[in-house]
């Protein structure tokens, strides 16, 4: 470990955001928070959390953040969730690659039907008008809403929440299910997230594909300080010795997974 | 404040106590006060924000020998902006969030009283760190009545009693939960304290607000955006620049300007600096950038994001507003400081707002009715606009330069100003003397790059990079010279709109500036230098290199016949977020990492507020 001390090599110590369920929460109940499980065990290596909620300066506040009374000691030593290209971080060998999806309720009007995102396009200019779409800042949902003309009427989300306590997720999850909001295209485990802890059967997704100009897929890896070189191999190794057992869980979260190419693993 | 609902019951006690006297002429303390050089008692020396000082015993030729005269630490790490406040014998200095306040006699150097911030049983100090979103800065204090305000990181409004530091009143202006947060210099005008919030990056609504000073109860608060009666417009009255005239705003003047309800989220943040003229009774500020960052999601002027504001002060109602950047493509938040001068344009006798905005235009407006009379770059490397029309008084946006109309695919490379502007939040300082204001100033451009992947709270999308790097240009001419600063020192006559001089910096000058009666204009700079200048010419002829790097204001008084100088020390914000926070390579901290790699060579964090005379003889 050349960036650590001695003694931050004897835990597996992971910088999470305390209230970001489905990625991660104090009681564990996140799929990164099992996932870091898997390799702390792995390594031998009691599991720690540094906990900070993830929004602009996560990565000043937590893996780069130096132990207040060590000046050669970090708080954290991995993020268990960033996008292979994120440039704040080293990037490991991806661990997962999901997809958007445009997750709706089954009972808005016109809907109850809906086989493909494309037939949207085919909706009656009553339905679409009556729609309750939310439309997230920066998000890539945002320039496909435009594109599919399904952005006149949507309603604005931020992308970061200010609460640390109530994040994205959780914000979408209850507005659908309170029906103020009928149609959103979220991340892969979000949306996984909001068809699980809705009522059976009242809201369904469909997995996203890329397309001209929007792209919807992302590889996503662990991060890893600039410089901390040998705890990326670790994970690397990590990455593929245990990938079995990491699709496992992602499998029970009911992520939506796809190959390179963007089709989705069935 | 652990217990917070008892202190406030008796904070309420006492205020009301001391405040019977002579409230209604809290405004007219607070002028005297500024008309006195000894003091320095409001964030811009006067209500206009000339922060010009009278005072000429240190000048031209004695500046040389400047010396320290006394330190002061602050004992916190990260950004310090603002100045200090001096109030007779007196010196308040704060420091980021969570806060301190320090009480300093100037005769022993001592503290007096020290306040420490402590959130309400519900507050969550990491949860409003991370949505500061450019380090955990606050920009000062205000005085008033016997009180001084703070505008603290969690969105209270507090206030303390000048003479012990107790609290006196504290209240709640925004909800960091929701993502705002204070940072702006708060300003007492008449019996009232203004103020406004921080958080456009969370799709924050702006306003501004305006608190009774005697309990803290709310008296006013206009939003930047939205229906009319929420932004205090008068759709017959409130007038606009438009055309080549001034006419009325109409009906919905906002909300037409948006999709659906996207002004909800609108942005219009206000987190600077806030000006009053007790003649007109108005007070003055610029609103920031619209909250959704993706311009293609928000067709539409989105107004009133962007511009600048005369509000009638006891209503809040708005006498005219005028937007300086319709639906911005580039994070040229409006919400610079404004300056009221009277000066002659064109002949005639004129009463002068005067704002170096974001966007690199020089705007002087007429500040009874907002009739727009002068907009000029007052830095040449700016290309995202050609000019103003004076007509229409909209920018004629470069095609080249709009990531909007390049879409979503292109690099768009070699915009002027980087969304740092070509000033920030550094206050200027105008000169009575030569009719010249100072400005502060960046000289950096940027590119656009759209295809770097970015994560916020668990999702990843394609979104746009900043990289920031050195205009490259003369500022005088916009001519190309290989030049590497990425600071300006500017003067400027607002009354034509021409650069009377420009001088280089290695880094973006991030401190305000002042100026005074003995010729000199005194700055800080990032590596950590307060410099002297020649008023008229620029030359310099003092500096002084303090422990760390200055994002704060030089502000100027005078204690027992003596002159002094003062800043607050202590690298951080927007402009030293790297160094304040430990960054090594990417984009965090909104793109501004890259061109300041080099600062650490120079200087260091550390809150330390250093004092400067002539030596006694």
């Amino acid at each position: 470990m050349s960036v650590c001390s001695a003694q931050a090599a004897d835990a597996f110590r992971v910088c999470a955001d305390p209230s970001n369920l489905p990625f991660s929460d104090k009681q564990g109940d996140g799929f990164e928070n099992q996932i870091a499980g898997l390799f702390a065990k792995a390594l031998h290596q009691p599991l720690e959390y540094m906990w900070f909620p993830q929004r602009i300066g996560f990565i000043r506040n937590t893996l780069k953040a130096k132990q207040p009374d060590n000046d050669k000691a970090y708080l954290c030593d991995v993020v268990m969730g960033y996008p292979e290209e994120f440039d704040q971080v080293v990037t490991t060998k991806p661990y997962y690659r999901s997809t958007y999806a445009l997750v709706y309720a089954k009972r808005a009007p016109g809907l109850a039907k809906l086989k493909s995102a494309a037939d949207l396009d085919a909706l009656d200019a009553d339905s679409r008008a009556n729609l309750k779409i939310a439309m997230f800042d920066q998000s890539a949902g945002t320039p496909w809403l435009i594109k599919h003309g399904l952005a006149d009427n949507a309603i604005p989300y931020p992308s970061m929440s200010g609460d640390a306590e109530k994040n994205t997720a959780e914000i979408i999850k209850d507005d659908m299910a309170a029906g103020k909001v009928d149609l959103a295209v979220l991340w892969g485990p979000i949306a996984a997230y909001v068809v699980s802890h809705t009522p059976k059967g009242q809201f369904a997704m469909l997995p996203l594909r890329s397309e001209e100009g929007i792209r919807f897929d992302f590889a996503m890896s662990m991060g890893v300080r600039h410089g901390d070189d040998e705890r990326k191999k670790q994970l690397d190794q990590l990455i593929e010795g245990k990938s079995k057992e990491i699709k496992a869980i992602l499998k029970r979260f009911g992520i939506p997974l796809v190959n390179k190419d963007g089709s989705l693993i069935k | 404040m652990k217990k917070p609902v008892k202190s406030w019951l008796i904070a309420t006690t006492v205020a009301s106590v001391l405040a019977v006297p002579g409230l209604s002429h809290a405004n007219k303390e607070v002028e005297a006060l500024t008309k006195d050089p000894k003091n320095f008692a409001t964030w811009g020396l006067d209500y206009a924000g000339t922060r010009y000082s009278t005072l000429d015993q240190i000048n031209t030729s004695n500046v040389k020998n400047m010396q320290v005269a006394w330190t002061f630490s602050t004992g916190m790490l990260r950004g310090h902006e603002g100045g200090p406040l001096v109030v007779g014998d007196v010196v308040f200095i704060h420091t980021p969030y969570p806060h301190r306040v320090y009480a300093l006699d100037q005769g022993t150097q001592s503290v007096i009283w020290e306040y420490t911030y402590s959130g309400e049983k519900d507050t969550d100090q990491a949860q409003v760190i991370s949505v500061m979103c450019c380090d955990v800065v606050n920009r000062g204090l205000a005085y008033g009545d016997g009180k001084i305000l703070l505008a603290q990181g969690d969105a209270t409004l507090v206030a303390l009693d000048a003479k012990t530091g107790k609290v006196v009143w504290k209240v709640k202006n925004g909800e960091p939960k929701v993502g705002m947060t204070s940072t702006n210099a708060p300003l007492v005008v008449k019996d009232k304290v203004i103020t406004g919030i921080a958080g456009g990056e969370f799709g924050v609504r702006g306003f501004l607000a305006a608190y009774n000073l005697k309990d803290g109860s709310l008296a006013w608060k206009k939003y930047s955006m939205g229906p009319d009666a929420d932004v205090g417009l008068n759709p017959e009255k409130t007038m606009t620049w438009t055309d080549g005239k001034l006419a009325p705003v109409g009906k919905d003047s906002s909300t037409k300007t948006w999709k659906g309800d996207q002004w909800k989220l609108g942005g219009g943040t206000t987190w600077g600096w806030f000006a009053y003229d007790p003649q007109l009774n108005m007070v003055y500020y610029g609103s920031g950038n619209p909250g959704t960052w993706n311009p293609t999601q928000r067709p539409g002027d989105n107004k009133w994001s962007m511009s600048l504001w005369g509000r009638d002060a006891d209503t809040g109602e708005a006498k005219w507003v005028y937007q300086m950047t319709p639906h911005d493509e580039w994070d040229y938040d409006g919400i610079n400081e404004v300056v009221l001068v009277d000066q002659k344009v064109k002949g005639q006798d004129r009463k002068l707002l005067v704002h170096f905005d974001r966007n690199g235009f020089g705007y002087t407006l007429d500040r009874t009715n907002g009739e727009l009379l002068v907009a000029e770059k007052y830095d040449k490397a700016v290309n995202w606009a050609t000019h103003v029309d004076m007509k229409s008084g909209r920018p004629q946006v470069a095609d080249k330069y709009s990531t909007d109309k390049n879409g979503a695919d292109v690099n768009t490379k070699g915009v002027c100003p980087a969304a740092l502007g070509s000033k920030d939040q550094q206050p200027v300082a105008f000169s009575p003397k030569t009719g010249l204001f100072y400005i502060p100033g960046n000289h950096v451009c940027m590119d656009y790059e759209p295809f770097e992947v970015e994560y916020t709270a668990g999702q990843p999308y394609v979104g746009a990079t900043l990289s920031m790097y050195p205009a490259g240009v003369d500022a005088k001419t916009g001519e190309k010279n290989g030049s590497h600063n990425l600071g300006v020192f500017t003067a400027w006559d607002a009354t034509t709109g021409k650069i009377v001089w420009s001088k280089d910096e290695p880094f973006s000058v991030w401190a305000g500036a002042v100026a005074t009666a003995g010729d000199l204009v005194f700055y800080g700079t990032l590596e950590g230098y307060v410099k002297a200048v020649d008023a008229k010419t620029g030359e310099e002829l003092y500096k002084f290199k303090t422990p760390s790097g200055i994002i704060g204001n030089v502000n100027t008084w005078s204690y027992k016949g003596k002159q002094y100088v003062g800043v607050l020390s202590g690298l951080g914000g927007w402009a030293g977020i790297g160094m304040a926070a430990g960054l090594e390579g990417g984009s965090e901290g909104l793109g501004a990492v890259g061109a300041y790699r080099s600062l650490g060579n120079f200087t260091k964090l550390g809150g330390t507020f250093t004092v400067f005379s002539l030596p006694n003889k």
